[in-house]
């Protein structure tokens, strides 16, 4: 199958600052991709090039193998940064009329229209205008009209920032179920927790640079390894040295050890062992994206981005 | 490669639908729709409850020298003969026979309202001889007292007086008092209404008129002969040596009539152009403000954006135009078909030719684009209605300028300046309009179309630009500045 995007060595810079420097990927059919990274790190303007609403300085797009155009209306659904509805349109209107924009004949896209709002909770939203929902609403509903025509590749540009807890679950299970169907997502957030529970696969951007691009276990195994100890005992300290890149220890006396390349958190509870040390805490922490993206950015990187931040996006 | 930029019309149509159905739900849509037959039904109504909006003030006229007060009566009642004869003179419209109406004119004129009345029941008696008489703003009334003391309770509302069996109160009072000489009393008005200056005003006339007829009389004139010799002299014929249409090249309604006809819809095609621009303007602002375009960007595009507002606002600005266009029609085929004034029908017909209806429509097409598009690409840079404001300044004072020219058709149809404006895109529109009867070299008119049609093309590409730059980016007035820096000037913004 077609690809959906493809970027080759893609670069834009605006007003002689660089906002997007030499990107390349390819995203597969049937992916789920995160594309991740802080604001201003060059993700919005990339996703801009990948829709063709801006032209990239050098570099080439590939949607659906051509140049990001006409031929790929219809085909993608697309959320933008920005919300926003036509005010006094309702729910259903608002929908229907993407739906229409994207080729669905009027009484199908009515149809569709009252169809997803009773099956996203929001069938009491039907008749209602956009300006008297709650910001939540709005945005299931903005989501629904870029999604109803069921494209076969989604564009999600940071859908999940501004919601609450409870409308951020609903709205992962909206991106569960298109991806049941076998459909395309790529999506932006800053927020990496979503990535890990959605994604099979992550793009890192940083200061417009891609940093990462790869699978989510991937990511997590440039995270530092850590692991929490304690013990009523002397001699923790010495004991977990030989292990440790760094050591810190906390109020309440216990050790938050980040381990050395190569050193296996049980290695520290086979040495306890030998030497009688009793340990009362052994607790290895979960490594997080959040911590795999510090560590692939770098401080350089990150000082740089920073400024950038004040930026473009 | 096509110049013109491809479009879907399917997709055209759903955007310039939205956005008609979206103002046409609005009550300011329907407010303006229904404005004509409010203000209509509101003027049927006032004057079916024959409402006295300015309820007629009586004053009071005090002559101690007994020379005066009569005299001031009857230049009253003059006043109020001129007005009626006003009103009557209307009547002279619906004369077919122009011989008659030049009879009847000269009668009003010469020997008064009961006079014209007479020749129409007797010469014309298709055409009523009822009319509305002219109410009259103040009425002289006999004083309640002899000296400005006792009447100084009535001028102060703390007495009232009897006028036709009602009690009024006393609006003012005229005094007469000896002067250097009989012609030249001393006249004094007084009043709690210092603002109503038709009394002061109608004394003024009279103490000018007198110090008039004294003169004349002294050298031996008869004021009389003379007002009868002056209401009887002629009038002026006017002719035209290039005029192909009638034997003695005589003007008349015929002639005048398209120049009238010209500046009224180069008026109405301004307000067109002039609401429409506005009306896409505030659109592209809400669609900026909704920051649904980028959305709509994924599936749609630039041009058809572009040209749905366009079209979807020319549909609403003439919606909004059509009870006053749907009007004029009737009245102009109204007045064709029925109207009696055989000169003013000619002119109507002469005024609406097939030259007149093409080039309207051209240069309302034309006009429209170019404004709209102005109004589209400064829409999509601003960020609030203040912006916009700031934005349209120099565009709105360019159309206000092309709005003065439009008088020039009537009073100086051949001025270098009207000719100038033709060919200026901007004004370009209304100048031709209102030189059409002037019938101005084809070349010129095609010329003129030639050059609108180049800057709106240029005007189409410039907006595209500005609006691909200015829905994308945070917007304001400072984005001009730095994109005319970085896309116009090639500098770092």
């Amino acid at each position: 199958m077609m690809s959906p995007l493809a970027l080759h060595a893609v670069s834009k810079s605006f007003g002689g600052k660089p906002a997007v420097s030499d990107v390349s990927f390819k995203i597969e059919p049937g992916e789920i991709v995160g594309f991740l990274g802080p604001n201003g790190a060059g993700k919005t303007t990339t996703l801009r090039m990948a829709l063709g609403l801006i032209k990239p300085d050098s570099g080439s797009v590939a949607l659906f193998g051509q140049t990001p155009g006409e031929e790929a209306f219809g085909r993608i659904g697309f959320l933008p940064e920005e919300r926003g509805l036509y005010k006094k349109q309702t729910a259903r209107e608002a929908i229907a009329h993407m739906a229409r924009l994207n080729g669905i004949k009027k009484q199908k896209a009515f149809k569709l229209a009252d169809d997803m709002l009773d099956r996203y909770g929001l069938g009491e939203a039907k008749r209602k205008k956009n300006k008297d929902m709650s910001k939540g609403m709005a945005q299931k509903v903005q989501l629904l009209a870029a999604i109803a025509h069921d494209p076969e590749f989604h564009i999600l540009d940071e859908p999940f920032s501004g919601l609450d807890p409870v409308n951020q679950k609903i709205l992962e299970d909206i991106v569960r179920e298109i991806a049941s169907r076998d459909r395309t997502i790529i999506f932006s957030t800053h927020v990496m927790e979503h990535a890990e529970r959605l994604c099979d696969r992550i793009i890192l951007m940083a200061s417009g640079r891609k940093v990462f691009d790869g699978t989510t276990e991937a990511a997590l195994a440039h995270a530092p390894r850590r692991v929490i100890l304690a013990s009523d005992m002397d001699g923790l300290t010495e004991l977990a040295a030989p292990f440790a890149s760094e050591i810190e220890t906390r109020p309440n006396q216990e050790l938050s050890l980040t381990l050395k390349p190569g050193a296996q958190a049980h290695d520290i509870l086979e040495r306890s062992v030998a030497q009688e040390l009793r340990l009362t805490k052994y607790e290895p922490i979960r490594p997080t994206l959040h911590e795999a993206f510090v560590t692939l950015v770098g401080e350089d990187v990150r000082k740089d981005m920073d400024l950038k931040a004040e930026g473009f996006e | 490669m096509s110049i013109l930029p491809k479009v879907n019309l399917r997709r055209t149509f759903l955007i310039a639908r939205r956005d008609y159905i979206g103002y046409v739900k609005t009550w300011g849509f329907w407010i303006s729709f229904l404005l004509p037959f409010i203000f209509g039904g509101f003027g049927f109504l006032m004057a079916s409850a024959d409402l006295d909006l300015t309820p007629t003030q009586q004053v009071a006229v005090l002559d101690e020298t007994g020379l005066h007060a009569d005299r001031l009566l009857d230049l009253y009642n003059e006043n109020l003969e001129d007005k009626a004869q006003a009103i009557l003179s209307t009547r002279s419209y619906f004369i077919q026979d122009r011989d008659k109406r030049a009879e009847f004119d000269k009668i009003l004129r010469a020997d008064g309202t009961k006079a014209a009345q007479k020749y129409l029941a007797e010469n014309v008696p298709n055409v009523s001889v009822d009319y509305e008489p002219p109410e009259a703003e103040f009425k002289i009334v006999p004083a309640p007292a002899d000296t400005l003391e006792e009447l100084l309770p009535y001028l102060k509302g703390e007495a009232l007086l009897s006028v036709d069996g009602n009690e009024v109160e006393l609006g003012g009072v005229i005094i007469f008092k000896s002067g250097p000489t009989p012609s030249q009393p001393e006249a004094q008005y007084w009043s709690t209404n210092i603002s109503k200056l038709d009394v002061p005003n109608l004394v003024n006339h009279y103490l000018r008129r007198l110090a008039r007829i004294t003169y004349l009389e002294t050298e031996g004139l008869n004021v009389s002969e003379l007002d009868r010799r002056v209401a009887l002299a002629p009038e002026a014929e006017l002719f035209n040596p290039i005029k192909t249409v009638s034997d003695d090249q005589g003007v008349n309604a015929s002639d005048t009539v398209p120049f009238v006809v010209a500046t009224v819809l180069a008026f109405m095609l301004w307000l067109t152009v002039f609401s429409g621009a506005y009306m896409l303007l505030t659109s592209m602002l809400e669609e900026k403000l909704n920051k649904l375009l980028e959305m709509m960007l994924a599936s749609t595009r630039f041009s058809e954006i572009i040209l749905g507002k366009l079209l979807g606002v020319a549909a609403l600005t003439l919606s909004m135009m059509a009870p006053y266009i749907l009007l004029g029609i009737a009245g102009v085929i109204g007045y064709i078909a029925l109207g009696p004034d055989q000169d003013v029908v000619s002119g109507l017909v002469a005024a609406f030719n097939a030259k007149m209806i093409i080039f309207l429509i051209i240069y309302l097409v034309l006009g429209y684009i170019l404004y709209g598009a102005f109004f589209i690409a400064l829409g999509s840079l601003s960020s609030s209605m203040q912006d916009a404001q700031t934005l349209t300044t120099p565009i709105l004072f360019v159309l206000m300028a092309c709005a003065a020219v439009i008088p020039l058709g009537l009073t100086a149809p051949d001025s270098p300046l009207l000719r100038i404006a033709t060919f200026i895109p901007f004004s370009a529109p209304f100048a031709s309009i209102v030189r059409l009867p002037s019938d101005p070299p084809l070349w010129e008119l095609l010329l003129s179309t030639a050059f609108l049609s180049i800057l709106c093309l240029g005007t189409i590409a410039m907006a595209g630009r500005i609006f691909r730059y200015g829905v994308l980016s945070g917007a304001g007035a400072g984005v001009v500045i730095s994109w005319f820096k970085r896309v116009v000037l090639r500098r770092n913004a």
